[in-house]
């Protein structure tokens, strides 16, 4: 019954000129990934002081977005949310297709790919990252069931209600544990904070609905879809107060370190703050991402225009990219130990020095090829998930149920 | 080159250490080639280090170690005491125009200009590019900054490499270390060379020294540096 | 002495590529007081203080052998592994690349495998053949690409009763090798009188590696 449907769905979906195109760009992510296979790592912009880049960087910000899918969805029936029950649907198809693009952003950033399945062969559970991938693995599991039932027994309301009081804490964890990979690194003082979980539960709860906000935009602009007001005034203020909260946490990160004279801290937030070697994130997260989103969703006039809040919903995932930047590559730039001739390469350039004493990144174009690759892969997943789990139809079908309420 | 050196370069090394001779240099006697080239035969090493003068032989007049110089007298240099340098001085009248005294010392990652391009010396040793040790109090007065390009001149020559601060040269002196090569493919020195800025004036009284060829004062140097714009 | 004879032995013993350092020298204050440079030029040799007073001591790093090795602690698939005696290091047959140990540990000596590596010269130098210990491959005579490296203590060395090469080659009889569970060895009795530090101390990562303090800091003054 579902593949019937996936079939039907897609003729439409297989002439339009965007799906061309993004398939086009998996095939040259593709083989730009064959290349680095073939190179190895040496190809990227990563190196021995900064050693985990852009891949890195967009595994933090899919895993957020997967985070928040759940988080609307559940809050829907967790806590009696009736405008976003038609978005519980679209919430749980991008918590499935976004925690396994997460998953996949993981393989082209390790040395030994195909060596993949020593991560459940011979786990240890002392290290965060195999908690990160265990929680991910959970987590596209249980979205993946969720989303089978829910197109499979669309009635069945009481499972639903105890699969949302699950899906809640499963967000929080997933994306907890996600910060505690960085936030346990004691090598690395900007992440070692305890303030890291609940910063990216924050920023992926805001990321997460922005998500949402522009997926129901274009439903609702090209595939005719209708989006009650009631529920973009719900996603407006759940982006506003989730935006709101996510600030707060990183300012109060920001308050900590500038009162305190520790040198180690203060050289990274150096880096990040205006006039630092890192300022773009800065403005990008707190004035693109952050008070320009903030003060329109604040304002109840500009909230109503459907067109504001998608181009905020847009800046603040602009504004989450740029934290995650922000956190990973000044997390690397200076060592603990950072004295001459600082650390060794691993690579070398003729005429160059190998030693790093401060850290440099910028990505290479393989890393962006691969990266745009699989966000392009990621969106030709959700349109195919919406048209074979039928998710235009459950948003309709709940418009009704939101009237009467 | 083969015009010059008409053979290959093993059938030097054979000629030049005479291996499998019976007059072969200790080091390789009783070595043939074929062992020398394949595998890792141990060589004929002393066993006891090296010690000068170990057997306190001293080629001297008197065959001792010699305090005084009885053949230096007519040169005023029969005991060590300080002679004023032929320039680099406070009162050589070029001081005001040359306020800098210029080393050119050596550094522990070559032997002269021996093993300068080893890659992994040069890895340590600054990717094998001269640079000109500098007090930051010298640098600031002529508007360098650490690792600007800079032209260091006197009325002999030009070097051109990057400035390096360091608090360990006392203000007034600059040092660049001396051995670096300035060939057709290896360039260690952005332009010019240590050597251009030193004179070559000899100790007259080294004429009479047997065994000694003549050397010249390298560290008697009076520079100007100024920083190079590009 | 900072001649770098360990961290050049280091690299011919190992055979590593241009660009890897598995032994680096730093260059900073006497007894370790500095960890991040505050001498007038980021380079090597440059002595920290103005003037005629100064304070230069040379810092030998590599792999610290921590008993609380955070490394080992965050490698999500056991590749990092720590041997009874101690020894911290690194299965190449399992080790996946994912860097994470190197995010993990606060010294910067983990070197990984980015590409092919460009070595000089071009043939297989020092040990030269595999090594195996508890049945796992810790040595490859030619760095493998896509795997974390770094000091290995040269176990293949140890392990026939050898010092590691890079205490062999030092000139001066710099660094000692031992069992610090032996108090009677040199190791333990040195680090008894002298007052020995670990790195880093603070973090709790114990190191098996000590440093002896600087006896007589020369101080240049006019
Ligand atoms: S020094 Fe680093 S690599 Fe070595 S054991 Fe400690 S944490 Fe691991
Ligand atoms: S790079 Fe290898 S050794 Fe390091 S944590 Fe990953 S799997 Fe373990």
């Amino acid at each position: 019954m579902v593949s019937k449907n996936v079939v039907r769905a897609s003729t439409p979906m297989v002439r339009s000129p965007w799906v061309w195109g993004s398939s086009a760009l998996v095939v040259v992510g593709l083989v730009a990934w064959f290349y680095e296979l073939e190179h190895g790592l040496a190809v990227t912009g990563m190196r021995d002081v900064v050693s985990w880049g852009l891949y890195i960087i967009t595994f933090a910000f899919l895993i957020g977005l997967a985070a928040g899918g759940l988080v609307v969805s559940a809050s829907a029936e967790v806590f009696h949310i009736e405008a976003l029950r038609p978005l519980s649907r679209l919430g749980v198809l991008t918590a499935a297709i976004f925690s396994a693009a997460g998953g996949l952003m993981i393989i082209p950033d390790l040395g030994k790919p195909f060596r993949i399945l020593n991560l459940f062969l011979y786990p240890n559970w002392t290290s965060p990252l195999e908690w990160d991938v265990t929680i991910i693995t959970i987590y596209f599991l249980f979205s993946a069931t969720e989303l089978y039932y829910m197109v499979r027994h669309p009635d069945h309301k009481r499972l639903f209600k105890v699969l949302a009081y699950i899906a809640l804490p499963l967000a929080v964890l997933l994306h907890s544990i996600t910060a505690i990979l960085f936030g346990l690194q004691f090598a690395r003082v900007w992440w070692n904070i305890a303030l890291l979980p609940p910063m990216f539960v924050a920023s992926a709860i805001v990321s997460g609905t922005a998500l949402i906000v522009v997926i129901a935009w274009i439903l609702q602009k090209y595939h005719g879809v209708t989006i009650p007001s009631s529920t973009w005034r719900w996603l407006a203020g759940l982006m506003a107060v989730s935006l709101a909260i996510d600030l707060f946490f990183v300012g109060c990160d920001y308050v900590t370190i500038l009162w305190d004279n520790i040198p180690t801290d203060r050289a990274v937030l150096a880096l990040v703050l205006p006039g630092g070697r890192f300022q773009f994130t800065f403005w990008f997260e707190w004035v693109v991402g952050g008070l320009i989103p903030f003060v329109v969703l604040a304002s109840s006039k500009l909230r109503s225009k459907i067109g504001y809040v998608v181009a905020s919903a847009v800046l603040i995932l602009v504004g989450v990219y740029a934290f995650r930047i922000e956190l990973i590559v000044p997390g690397f730039i200076n060592p603990l130990i950072q004295l001459p001739p600082g650390i060794a390469l691993g690579t070398f350039t003729p005429g160059a020095s190998p030693f790093q004493l401060v850290g440099h990144y910028s990505p290479t174009i393989v890393e962006y090829l691969i990266v745009v690759g699989l966000l392009c892969l990621t969106a030709l997943a959700i349109a195919w998930g919406y048209h074979a789990f039928r998710v235009g139809e459950s948003i309709e079908s709940e418009v009704p149920h939101v009237k009467s309420s | 080159m083969g015009s010059y050196f008409n053979q290959t370069p093993d059938e030097y090394i054979r000629m030049i250490l005479r291996i499998g001779q019976k007059d072969a240099d200790p080091t390789v006697k009783g070595l043939t080639f074929a062992q020398l080239t394949h595998g890792a035969p141990h060589l004929n090493m002393p066993t006891i280090p090296y010690v000068p003068f170990f057997d306190k032989k001293f080629p001297t007049k008197s065959g001792k170690i010699e305090f005084y110089v009885e053949m230096l007298v007519p040169y005023h240099q029969e005991i060590c005491d300080y002679q004023e340098p032929i320039e680099a001085t406070a009162s050589n009248p070029l001081f005001k125009k040359y306020p800098l005294i210029f080393l050119s010392t050596h550094t522990r990652f070559r032997t002269h200009s021996q093993y300068t391009h080893l890659p992994w010396l040069e890895e340590i040793n600054n990717s094998g590019q001269g640079f000109l040790e500098i007090n930051p109090k010298d640098a600031h007065d002529r508007g360098i900054q650490d690792g600007d390009v800079v032209k260091i001149f006197n009325d002999r020559g030009i070097l051109k490499v990057r400035a390096r601060f360091t608090e360990g040269i006392k203000p007034g002196i600059v040092n660049c270390y001396q051995g670096g090569w300035d060939t057709v493919r290896v360039h260690q020195y952005i332009e010019g060379h240590p050597n251009n800025l030193t004179h070559q004036i000899a100790n007259p009284a080294q004429s009479i020294i047997p065994n000694f060829r003549s050397n010249a004062a390298y560290y008697d140097c009076l520079v100007q540096v100024q920083r190079e714009d590009g | 002495m900072g001649c770098w004879t360990c961290a050049v032995g280091c690299k011919a013993i190992n055979d590593e590529p241009l660009g890897y350092w598995w032994n680096r020298i730093l260059t900073t204050e006497p007894n370790g007081s500095a960890q991040v440079a505050t001498s007038a030029s980021p380079a090597i040799d440059v002595p920290h203080g103005v003037f005629p007073n100064l304070e230069l001591a040379y810092l030998p790093v590599a792999c610290q052998h921590c008993n609380n090795a955070p490394c080992q602690k965050v490698c999500p698939v056991g590749a990092t592994f720590r041997r009874e005696d101690g020894v911290i290091l690194i299965d190449y047959e399992r080790c996946i690349g994912c860097r994470y140990c190197l995010a993990a540990c606060p010294y910067g000596v983990r070197i990984f495998n980015w590409g092919p590596g460009e070595r000089v010269p071009d043939f297989i130098i020092g040990y030269g053949e595999d090594y195996r210990t508890e049945g796992r491959l810790v040595f490859e005579p030619v760095r493998p690409m896509g795997v974390m490296e770094k000091c290995t203590l040269c176990v293949e060395r140890i392990d026939v009763g050898e010092e590691p090469f890079c205490v062999a080659v030092c000139p001066v009889g710099a660094r000692v090798f031992g069992d610090l569970n032996d108090p009677q060895s040199e190791v333990s009795t040195l680090i008894n009188e002298e007052g020995a530090s670990q790195l880093l101390a603070q973090l709790g990562t114990d190191p098996n590696i000590y440093y002896l303090p600087v006896r007589h800091p020369d101080k240049v003054s006019e």
